[in-house]
C-alpha cells in the first residue's frame, strides 16, 4: 500500500515564527516542508505516513481575514490532494482551536477530504467543532505534546488507512453527539456494580449516557412598580419588520433581529410579517400583534398600568434553532436590553 | 373510574363497545397520539402510558389509550392541562419518527395478530383501571 | 439464605436411543421428550434440533431461552408455580447444565422476533450463539387463541428443561459456588462497615409477550417485593415469552441473572448484598405511580446506602425506570441504572423517552436501532416466514443474496438491560 499523504497546519507559534506579536502572519504553503509538531507526527507515522505539506497561518491572520485565508487554504490543499488533512494539535489556545476546526471542517466538507484536529476539552474551538470533524483530546499546554502526538498518530493512520473507527471512548476522539455501538471489557452487570461502589465512596464515575439536560433559571423577583417598569418584548415567533431586511432564516436561525417600532401601536401586514417556517403563517403575517403584543402594551402604556414599552423589540425564529446558538441570542439581547434600561421582558413563543 | 377508551382498532372497540365508553377513530398510529393529544389539550389526563408494548411504533397500526375526561363544569372556564399526560403523548408522537420501518399491513392473520395484542396491553390497564 | 450451586458442564449434544448425561455429553432421545410437549392439546406437533457454537444455523423466531436445572437439596423445586409447587426455593443444592439451552421456537403471532445466529455477525450480538442449544420448534393447533397458545408454548419449555435437568441428579458437579445472603440484623453485625447494597429488578408486565411471572403469578398484579437473589436462581421467575427480542428476559437471564451474580462477588468485600426488590412495568399509570412509590419505600426501610436498577423492554418501562430512580435517589440512595438505548438508525435522537438528572450513572446495553447484515446461513432452525414483520425488519429485510437486513432489535439478548452482554455505546 502506497504512502497516506498528509497535509499538516499550524499556527505561527508552533512555526516557530513568534508569539501574540506575529499572529498577524498571512497563510503560507511550505511545500515539502515538516515542520515544528510536524516532524514529531512524521517519526510516529513512520513508513505508513508522509506530511507531503505544511500550511502555516498567523492566528489572528486566520480569523480576521477568515473567508480570505479559507479560500487560499482551501485552494492549496485541493491541489496538493492529501489523503487526509491534520490541523493542529491547538491544545487550550483559543483561536488557534478555532482557526484549526474551522479549516478541518472547511477541508473535509468543501473538499471531501478527510480531515481532523486536536485540542483540550475546554478550547472553544471543540464544542464548536467536535460533531463535525474528529477532534482528538489533548491536554491543555504544550507540555502534553508527546501524549497528543501518539495519540492523534495512532488515529490518523487508522483513520487514513480507511478503517472503522470505533466509538469515542475506544478511539480517543470527542464525543460527536452519536450514539456509538461498541464492545466494552467487561459486561454491563459489572460495569453497573462497578460505577455504584464508586459513586457509593465518592470516586469519580463516567456515566454511559449522560442525561440530555434542560437549563431551568430561577424566574426573577416580581416587578414592584409596573407603572413606572420599561416592558420589551423578545420572540422566538419570527416576528420581523416587513420584508424579512435581515434575512433570519424559517428555522435554525443563525442570529437575532433588532427593530424599531417606536410610535407604533398596531402591526399589521404592511409593517411586519414572521420568518417564521414552523407553523402557517397566514395569522401572523396578517396581525403580527398575535405573535408579539404590541397593541395591548401600547394600551397598557396609555392606560398607565406600565410604565413605557421599549421602543426596540428582538425577534428571532425558534424553530429547530440549537440551544446554544439560543442561548448566545438571549445573552446578547439581555446586554442590550440592560443597555437601554429595560426593567422587564415578555417573551412570546409559538 | 370514570374514563373512555381511545382506539383506532376494531377489536377494542368490538370488545368493548357494550360494556365501556369507547371512542373509536379509524385513523393510523400517528393519528391517534395526535388525537389523544386534541382531548388532553382539551383537559382530559391519560390513565395509560401512550408507548405500551415492545411493539415497535410503525410496526403495529394499533393503540388504545384510557383517558379521564375533564371536568367541565358551564362557566368555570378552560379546564387546566394535565402536563405530564401532554409531555408523554409528545414524547409517544416523537418516539414513532424514530422508527423508520412503515409497512403495510394487509396480511389478515398478522392484522389480528396485532389487533390481539393492542387489546392485551389495554386489556391489562382496564383491569387496573376498573378495580 | 444458602444455596449450593452445582455447575455441570456440557461439552456437546446428541440424539440418541437413550437420555442421559455421560462424560459431559447430553443425549437426547426426542421421541421420549415429543409426548412431554404434545400432552397440551394447544401444541399440534413439535420437532427438535441442536445448533452448535460456530455452525451455520440460524434459530427464529425464538420465544424463550431456559437453561435446564435440578434441585437436589432443600425446599421446593425448579420454575416453583409451574412444574415443582409454590414452596419457597433458594436453599439447599440445584445442579445446573452449563454451556447449553433449551431453545422455544416457532409461530405464535405473526410479527415475532428472535434471532440466534450461531456465526457470523449475528453471533457477535447474541450470548446464546455460545451455548449448545436444544432448540424445540411447536407449532399450534389450527384456529387456537394466542392467549391460550402462548402459555402451552411457555410451560412445554418449562417441562423439557426440568425433563433434562433432572438427568443430572446424579451426578458431580464440575464446580459448586456457594451463594448466600444474611438476614437484616445478621448482614448488619457481620458487615458493620460494608455499604448496604440492593438489586432492584423491574419486570415487564403490559399483556400477551410482555409478561413475566414469580412463583406462577401474573407479575402486573404485584405490588413490589422482596425477594432472595438466589430464589431466581432455581426459576422464581420466568419469561412470558416475548415480542422485544433485544431487551426482553428470557427465561436464561433470570435463572443467571448477572447482577445478581456481580454484586454477590463483591458480598463481602466491597459492599453487602442486602436484598433483591422486584417490581413491575404496568401500563396503567396510577399502577406506575404506586409500583416506583413502594420500590423507594422498601429502598428505605431496608436502610440501603445504594441500589442497581435493571429495565425490561422498550418506550414505557423508560418512565419506570426514571421514577424509580428519581423517588430512590431521593431518600438519600444512590443508584446505577442500566438500560439499552432506541437512539434511532443513525445514532442520533433521543435514546430514552424519559430522563432525569438524578439519573447520573447509567450503563446502557447499546443503540437497538443499529442495522446490522446477518449473512445468510446454512440452515434455519424454525422458519423464515416472519422474518419480515419481526421488529426492525421491513418488507426488504430477506435480500436477494439471502442475508437479511436487520435492526439489532431482532437479536436475541442484543441488548439486554441487566447488563448480561458487553454491547455498550456512547
Amino acid at each position: 500500500m502506497s504512502k497516506i499523504k498528509v497535509v499538516h497546519y499550524i499556527n505561527q507559534f508552533f512555526a516557530g515564527i513568534g508569539g501574540e506579536e506575529k499572529a498577524d502572519t498571512p497563510a503560507e504553503l511550505h511545500k515539502g516542508e515538516v515542520i515544528g509538531p510536524g516532524m514529531a507526527f512524521q517519526k510516529g507515522f513512520g513508513e505508513e505516513a508522509e506530511i507531503i505539506a505544511t500550511i502555516v497561518c498567523g492566528d489572528s491572520y486566520f480569523n480576521e481575514n477568515i473567508d480570505k485565508a479559507k479560500a487560499e487554504i482551501l485552494e492549496w490543499v485541493k491541489d496538493l490532494a492529501p489523503d487526509l488533512f491534520v490541523a493542529g494539535p491547538a491544545f487550550n489556545a483559543g483561536r488557534y482551536g478555532v482557526a484549526c476546526g474551522t479549516i478541518a471542517t472547511a477541508v473535509q466538507e468543501e473538499l471531501g477530504i478527510k480531515s481532523m484536529t486536536g485540542m483540550y476539552v475546554e478550547n472553544p474551538g471543540a464544542d464548536m467543532y467536535k460533531n463535525k470533524v474528529y477532534i482528538l483530546e489533548t491536554r491543555d499546554s504544550a507540555a502534553g505534546m508527546r501524549q497528543a502526538v501518539k495519540s492523534m498518530t495512532a488515529f490518523a493512520l487508522k483513520y487514513g488507512k480507511g478503517e472503522k473507527i470505533g466509538a469515542s471512548v475506544e478511539d480517543g476522539y470527542m464525543n460527536q453527539g452519536i450514539r456509538v455501538n461498541f464492545f466494552e471489557k467487561e459486561r454491563g452487570s459489572a460495569r453497573a456494580v462497578k460505577m455504584l461502589i464508586a459513586k457509593l465512596n465518592d470516586k469519580p464515575f463516567t456515566t454511559e449516557y449522560p442525561m440530555p439536560v434542560f437549563d431551568k433559571v430561577d424566574p426573577m423577583p416580581a416587578v414592584k412598580d409596573m407603572a413606572h417598569a420599561k416592558i420589551a418584548i423578545v420572540t422566538s415567533g419570527g416576528i420581523v419588520a416587513k420584508g424579512n431586511p435581515d434575512h433570519i432564516e424559517s428555522s435554525s436561525a443563525s442570529k437575532f433581529g433588532e427593530y424599531d417600532i417606536e410610535g407604533l401601536c398596531d402591526l399589521d401586514e404592511s409593517t411586519h410579517e414572521t420568518a417564521h417556517g414552523g407553523f402557517d403563517p397566514v395569522y401572523a403575517n396578517y396581525d403580527s400583534d398575535r405573535v408579539i403584543p404590541v397593541d395591548v402594551l401600547c394600551d397598557l402604556e396609555k392606560e398607565g398600568v406600565i410604565g413605557k414599552l421599549h421602543t426596540k423589540f428582538y425577534s428571532t425564529v425558534g424553530n429547530g434553532t440549537a440551544v446554544a446558538s439560543s442561548k448566545k441570542y438571549g445573552a446578547e439581547i439581555a446586554k442590550l436590553l440592560k443597555a437601554d434600561g429595560v426593567d422587564a421582558v415578555i417573551l412570546t413563543s409559538t | 373510574m370514570d374514563y373512555y377508551i381511545l382506539t383506532n382498532n376494531k377489536l377494542v372497540l368490538e370488545t368493548y363497545s357494550k360494556t365501556h365508553n369507547v371512542r373509536f377513530v379509524e385513523c393510523g398510529l400517528k393519528e391517534i397520539l395526535s388525537t389523544a393529544g386534541k382531548f388532553i389539550e382539551d383537559g382530559d389526563i391519560l390513565l395509560t402510558h401512550p408507548m405500551y408494548g415492545s411493539v415497535k411504533p410503525n410496526e403495529t397500526p394499533y393503540r388504545s389509550m384510557l383517558l379521564q375526561p375533564a371536568g367541565r363544569n358551564p362557566g368555570s372556564g378552560f379546564p387546566p392541562i394535565d402536563f405530564e399526560s401532554a409531555r408523554l403523548v409528545q414524547s409517544a408522537i416523537e418516539a414513532t419518527e424514530k422508527f423508520l420501518f412503515k409497512k403495510e399491513f394487509t396480511d389478515p392473520q398478522l392484522i389480528d395478530d396485532l389487533q390481539v395484542v393492542d387489546l392485551s396491553l389495554l386489556s391489562s390497564a382496564i383491569a387496573s383501571a376498573d378495580m | 439464605m444458602r444455596l449450593e450451586l452445582g455447575k455441570i458442564n456440557i461439552t456437546d449434544i446428541q440424539f440418541a436411543e437413550e437420555s442421559k448425561i455421560d462424560n459431559g455429553v447430553l443425549y437426547v432421545n426426542a421421541e421420549e421428550l415429543k409426548p412431554l410437549v404434545l400432552e397440551d392439546e394447544k401444541i399440534k406437533d413439535v420437532y427438535f434440533d441442536i445448533a452448535r457454537p460456530g455452525e451455520s444455523v440460524r434459530i427464529t423466531p425464538v420465544k424463550d431461552v431456559i437453561e435446564p436445572r435440578v434441585k437436589v437439596e432443600g425446599k421446593g423445586g425448579v420454575f416453583p408455580g409451574w412444574i415443582a409447587k409454590v414452596d419457597t426455593v433458594g436453599s439447599g443444592k440445584t445442579y445446573a447444565l452449563k454451556g447449553m439451552a433449551v431453545v422455544t421456537a416457532g409461530k405464535i403471532v405473526g410479527f415475532q422476533e428472535g434471532i440466534i445466529d450461531m456465526t457470523g455477525l449475528g453471533a457477535e450480538y447474541t450470548p446464546f450463539s455460545k451455548t449448545l442449544n436444544l432448540v424445540m420448534v411447536c407449532e399450534p393447533i389450527e384456529g387456537v387463541k394466542q392467549h391460550d397458545y402462548e402459555p402451552a408454548v411457555r410451560k412445554a419449555g418449562f417441562r423439557v428443561a426440568a425433563r433434562i435437568g433432572e438427568l443430572a441428579r446424579e451426578l458431580v458437579p464440575d464446580e459448586t459456588v456457594v451463594y448466600e445472603t444474611q438476614t437484616f440484623k445478621e448482614g448488619i453485625d457481620k458487615y458493620p462497615d460494608l455499604p448496604r447494597v440492593g438489586y432492584v429488578c423491574m419486570l415487564q408486565s403490559q399483556g400477551l409477550l410482555h409478561d413475566t411471572y414469580v412463583y406462577g403469578v401474573d407479575v402486573k398484579q404485584i405490588i413490589p417485593t422482596i425477594i432472595s437473589p438466589t430464589e431466581v436462581m432455581d426459576g422464581a421467575i420466568v419469561s412470558g415469552n416475548c415480542v422485544s427480542a433485544c431487551d426482553k428476559n428470557p427465561t436464561y437471564v433470570h435463572q443467571n441473572n448477572p447482577v445478581v451474580e456481580d454484586l454477590f462477588a463483591q458480598h463481602g468485600k466491597t459492599l453487602n448484598f442486602v436484598s433483591m426488590i422486584i417490581t413491575n412495568e404496568n401500563v396503567y399509570l396510577a399502577d406506575k405511580q404506586r409500583s416506583s412509590d413502594m420500590t423507594a419505600k422498601i429502598c428505605r426501610m431496608l436502610d440501603l446506602d445504594g441500589v442497581i436498577i435493571t429495565q425490561e423492554g422498550f418506550g414505557n418501562p423508560d418512565t419506570d425506570l426514571i421514577m424509580n430512580c428519581k423517588k430512590i435517589e431521593a431518600e438519600g440512595i444512590k443508584t446505577v441504572i442500566v438500560t439499552d438505548e432506541y437512539a434511532g438508525r443513525d445514532g442520533k435522537s433521543q435514546s430514552l423517552a424519559d430522563a432525569d438528572v438524578a439519573a447520573n450513572a447509567v450503563v446502557t446495553g447499546g443503540n437497538a436501532n443499529q442495522l446490522v447484515i446477518l449473512p445468510k446461513l446454512d440452515k434455519v432452525i424454525g422458519t423464515l416466514d416472519y422474518v419480515n414483520v419481526i421488529a426492525g425488519a421491513s418488507d426488504h429485510t430477506l435480500r436477494e443474496d439471502g442475508s437479511l437486513e436487520v435492526e439489532l432489535q431482532v437479536i436475541t439478548g442484543a441488548t439486554n438491560e441487566t447488563g448480561f452482554g458487553r454491547l455498550s455505546a456512547r
